[in-house]
């Protein structure tokens, strides 16, 4: 599959974030397919198909997903949650994003089987640099390495 | 496998080791973190002394994570690569170095060295969690190279080695350097 063909689900309501992330892919040569859901609930919809996203085809499940812990409706973690706990959805790997570097936020996130977290008060430049490389690595990863025997 | 039965046969694999052993743990997913425990419990169980390279965890979530699966972190330093990426600043903080980012290989090898020198005497280890996550921030060939130094190392100083990396999750040319250069790939 090549990135361009591969979705980023990213759940956030912030429009100022949401327009960084898109300017990333527009400058970056991101080629991947960004789908903003704007609160919890409706990144929830995306994820299980409900409402206008019941069409599989056009709304494939997501490569990656990025959430931000506060959102309305429904908080990150509770989205989180939900995702590790789907035999399937699990297996998509989830960046937590938050203004925070709350204790409380770093353990939840990690006890709740995200695989990244990054915070958004490390400034612009750093928020950049280390998101980048993640969703570069999730766009462009061939899973290659010889199978358990 | 039912979760007793992987942990049941990597005790056995890494019971028959030997005192030092340098191992690439090759794991399923979902059996990852949990292999990283046990194998690190073995360790410490032991009496042995090592460091923790945290490039996927943070501190602060692995100490209470290791604390309920009743490891003893007395005799643990931990090199943190994680927690300066969610805003903690770089620097030394009781048993643990906080450093900028994964992509820091020179700072990693660098603390080790000094980390280890500060154990004394008797046996040790290193342990990389993870080998997959140091892909996302460095170049395969960088790896190698960093991958090889650590080995080197380990090899030159009697000390253990556990790589931890995931089934499928890194490229056949490296899963074979890295392969290669330990002692023995415990696939569970």
């Amino acid at each position: 599959m090549k990135q361009k063909d591969k979705n980023i689900l990213l759940a956030e309501d912030s429009s100022d974030d949401v327009e960084l992330i898109k300017r990333k892919f527009r400058y970056r040569d991101i080629e991947g397919r960004l789908i903003i859901a704007r609160d919890g609930e409706e990144a929830l919809n995306y994820l299980y198909r409900k409402k206008k996203y019941s069409d599989r085809e056009k709304f494939p499940d997501p490569d990656l997903i990025i959430l931000d812990i506060r959102m309305p409706k429904v908080n990150g973690i509770e989205v989180l949650k939900a995702i590790k706990s789907d035999r399937i959805l699990k297996k998509i790997p989830v960046v937590m994003l938050t203004i925070s570097n709350l204790e409380n936020d770093i353990i939840d996130s990690f006890s709740n089987g995200c695989e990244h977290y990054v915070a958004k008060s490390v400034g612009f430049e750093k928020f950049e640099d280390t998101l980048e490389p993640i969703i570069k690595y999730y766009l462009e990863k061939n899973r290659v390495t010889p199978v358990s025997q | 496998m039912t979760d007793e039965n992987f942990k049941t046969k990597l005790n056995n694999e890494l019971s028959g080791l030997g005192d030092k052993f340098i191992i690439l743990l090759n794991t399923d997913s979902k059996y990852y973190f949990d292999s990283v425990l046990e194998a690190l419990k073995f360790m410490t169980d032991r009496g042995m002394s090592g460091i923790y390279l945290a490039f996927a965890r943070p501190y602060n979530y692995l100490t209470k994570t290791f604390k309920k699966y009743d490891i003893d972190t007395q005799n643990l330093f931990f090199i943190d690569a994680v927690s300066c990426m969610a805003g903690k600043s770089p620097g030394e903080q009781g048993g643990c170095v906080f450093i900028e980012s994964p992509s820091s290989l020179e700072e990693v090898g660098t603390w080790t060295e000094i980390l280890m020198g500060r154990m004394g005497m008797g046996s040790k280890f290193l342990i990389v969690d993870s080998v997959p996550t140091l892909l996302i921030y460095n170049e395969v060939g960088m790896l190698k190279n960093f991958s090889q130094l650590l080995i080197n190392r380990l090899r030159l100083h009697g000390e253990s080695g556990v790589f931890a990396s995931i089934d499928m999750e890194i490229p056949v040319s490296f899963y074979e350097t890295l392969s290669a250069l330990c002692d023995k790939t415990i696939k569970v």
